[in-house]
């Protein structure tokens, strides 16, 4: 994952920067003061202090009554660029510049079809590759160069592979999904452990308290000098929280090895496939308390004048291997030595 | 099993029925305990002289289930306890499990780890793999007749449709066996002599289902399921299945072969390639219980989950042994 990571980090700085002087149309974008004044009534904040201004498609703020009025009946074209646009499509702007609220929408779009992985890739430099094609769509339509050219490769781009953006979208769901389930996980095994080191500190205060008594208790009604009481009791105090303590790093020894924290998940995720497990080596798949019969070798061909396989049921899945295998092994089972 | 030695009646005496949990057309399940040992058991009571062959004496599938079962003594295989008759009816003791894994696919609120999934088709190849040894075909294979207990050992149950195989005087072995959607290209095809390949292409479909969660192939007509088949593996060719144009005169329409990968995302390679090899068109390339259980992916990491550790059903309201008509598509005969 850590190639995959670098390898996108190589390839989006570069035009990641906002500060491109050279985009086109951006004299209409951004202006300081819009937030101020809508562009079709000059209305201002000042005067009407509940103005909303709301971003159409086009990304151009306009005020709400404004929008009321030019839309009223339905689709029309916009006052500022003549796209024609919506009501419904306007929408609260989530960030001040209007050039980054459009670029995130046009990445979140591109993101949403080209969602291949390093893994459907032969090679990082394939992979790099499609990264940098990626890149110059999404900057292409940020900076509106050739959209229309733009728009069809994406549109050729979608159908070629349908299907594998389909089972990648399919896939970060279910990843999305066991994240959630390990984040649960990890949350109430953070409680559960907090909630007993609370439930040890109260034991500890009680105990205390317990042996402070008893201490003062045996002042009261023992023979015995003070000190040789107060090194007794510090003794068992000692002894106690030796005790408690070894207790504690054997039950969370015990806590930690199942349970899908860890390692599983990233094997769930197909991150660390194929990899040989060295405690498995010994493992038995076939794990049965039933000796094999042997002590014959089927042989390849024999003399049968009895079964006749005919080729429909050869290719049914009949072998006449079958017949002679069953047939050795009812003659030898129980016949040779264990 | 005590029977030989016992009557009867003194058998009866030590199970008590407590309810009743299935009825199908030919028998009726209780749920029931062993008197002195509380253990809980399922008693399948099978009616008599109900169906066509029972009218000769006892149903056929009844005598499967019995002669298959007496021979199986596995971890992974249902245990009949024991065999008593009252009246004109006969009852099999078998071991009580709550849960199968139809369920446990079903219930949503579970998420499978791929160590799961390993845990159950290792029990499940390891319970087929003692039917074949004794030549033994289950012939019923599916998520529904896979029942799991409390401690999450899987069982193979309902040997209805058990047949033993690799006679060479059976030639005309039913083709109407497995339910549908598990059912190998083979006995669609309507081949009269089969071996070991129609459970395996069962259990690749179950294999199949647990990555899934939902039925791999679930075709409504025999028709349907060699479409949905061929759609999803690609038609075969006699290059596939050396044979196949001598099987049927049928002409298919010609899907190309996709990769496994395309709809299996998020599996390992070890894991597509040993379902693969389950879901070979040509039986005598399919792999045996044996190398399916030495194929790689069982000793690849994840280890496979400890049965006591697996995913459970919160709740169980599992009625043991199906014996729904609608459980098995096929007739037993």
């Amino acid at each position: 994952m850590s190639v995959r990571s670098s390898a996108t980090a190589k390839s989006t700085p570069k035009k990641l920067a906002s500060n491109g002087t050279n985009r086109q149309g951006e004299a209409s974008l951004s202006n300081d003061n819009a937030d101020e004044v809508c562009p079709i009534c000059k209305n201002n904040r000042y005067l009407s202090p509940d103005m909303k201004l709301l971003v159409s498609e086009c990304y151009h703020k306009m005020c709400e009554s404004c929008i009321d009025r030019l839309f009223a009946n339905g689709a029309g074209p916009c006052p500022i660029c003549g796209q024609v646009v919506r009501k419904v499509n306007f929408a609260i702007a989530t960030f001040e510049d209007l050039l980054v609220e459009k670029e995130i929408k046009i990445r979140k779009r591109i993101a949403h079809h080209f969602n291949k992985r390093q893994e459907d890739f032969p090679s990082l430099k394939e992979y790099n590759d499609y990264l940098e094609e990626v890149e110059n769509i999404a900057w292409n339509l940020i900076n509106g160069i050739s959209l229309e050219e733009t728009e069809a490769k994406i549109k050729a781009y979608q159908q070629e592979n349908h299907d594998l953006i389909a089972a990648n979208a399919q896939r970060m769901l279910q990843e999305e999904k066991l994240a959630k389930l390990v984040e649960e996980q990890e949350q109430k095994e953070k409680q559960s452990e907090f909630e007993k080191y609370q439930q040890t500190l109260e034991e500890e205060r009680k105990l205390k308290a317990t042996l402070k008594d008893e201490f003062i208790e045996e002042l009261a009604t023992s023979d015995a000098s003070p000190e040789k009481i107060l090194a007794e009791k510090k003794a068992a105090a000692a002894a106690a929280a030796a005790q408690r303590s070894s207790k504690q790093t054997a039950e969370h020894a015990a806590a930690t090895p199942y349970g899908i924290a860890g390692n599983s998940v990233g094997m769930w995720l197909g991150l660390d496939r194929e990899q040989m497990d060295d405690s498995m080596k010994d493992y038995d798949p076939v794990a049965t308390e039933y000796a094999d019969i042997d002590g014959y070798t089927l042989r390849e061909k024999y003399y049968d004048p009895f079964t006749e396989v005919s080729a429909l049921s050869k290719t049914g899945g009949f072998n006449i291997k079958f017949v002679h295998e069953r047939a050795l092994q009812a003659a030898f089972s129980g016949i040779c030595d264990v | 099993m005590s029977h030989l030695t016992e009557d009867d009646s003194t058998i009866e005496r030590k199970y008590v029925k407590e309810k009743k949990i299935g009825e199908g057309t030919y028998a009726v399940v209780y749920q029931g305990k062993e008197a002195a040992t509380g253990r809980k058991v399922a008693i399948k009571k099978i009616k008599l002289g109900q169906s066509q062959a029972g009218v000769n004496g006892i149903e056929l599938s009844a005598i499967r289930e019995v002669k298959s079962l007496q021979e199986l003594q596995h971890p992974n295989i249902i245990e009949l306890i024991d065999i008593f008759s009252h009246k004109t009816n006969l009852n099999l003791v078998l071991e009580y499990l709550d849960s199968d894994l139809e369920m446990i696919i079903k219930d949503k609120n579970i998420v499978f780890m791929s160590s799961d999934i390993k845990s159950w088709m290792l029990m499940t190849l390891r319970g087929l793999d003692h039917c074949h040894k004794n030549w033994i075909l289950h012939r019923d294979m599916k998520p529904n007749n896979l029942l799991v207990g409390k401690d999450g050992q899987l069982k193979l149950a309902d040997f209805g449709l058990a047949r033993d195989f690799g006679d060479p005087m059976a030639k005309n072995m039913s083709t109407q066996v497995v339910t549908r959607w598990y059912r190998a290209p083979e006995l669609l095809f309507g081949a009269k002599q089969y071996g070991y390949a129609v459970d395996m292409w069962s259990v690749g479909c179950i294999f199949a289902e647990l990555m899934l969660r939902v039925p791999y192939l679930p075709g409504e007509t025999d028709i349907e399921q060699l479409d949905l088949m061929f759609r999803a593996l690609g038609t075969p060719t006699e290059e596939d299945w050396p044979g196949f144009n001598e099987l049927t005169q049928m002409k298919f329409q010609k899907y190309p072969k996709t990769p496994l990968k395309a709809l299996f995302t998020a599996a390992g390679n070890d894991t597509l390639d040993l379902l693969e090899k389950m879901l070979s068109y040509d039986p005598n390339k399919r792999l045996t219980t044996r190398e399916a259980l030495n194929h790689p992916y069982f000793r690849n990491k994840p280890r496979p989950t400890p049965p006591g550790k697996l995913p459970k059903q919160e709740k169980s309201n599992h009625l043991n042994e199906p014996v729904s008509p609608s459980s098995s598509s096929a007739s037993p005969y």
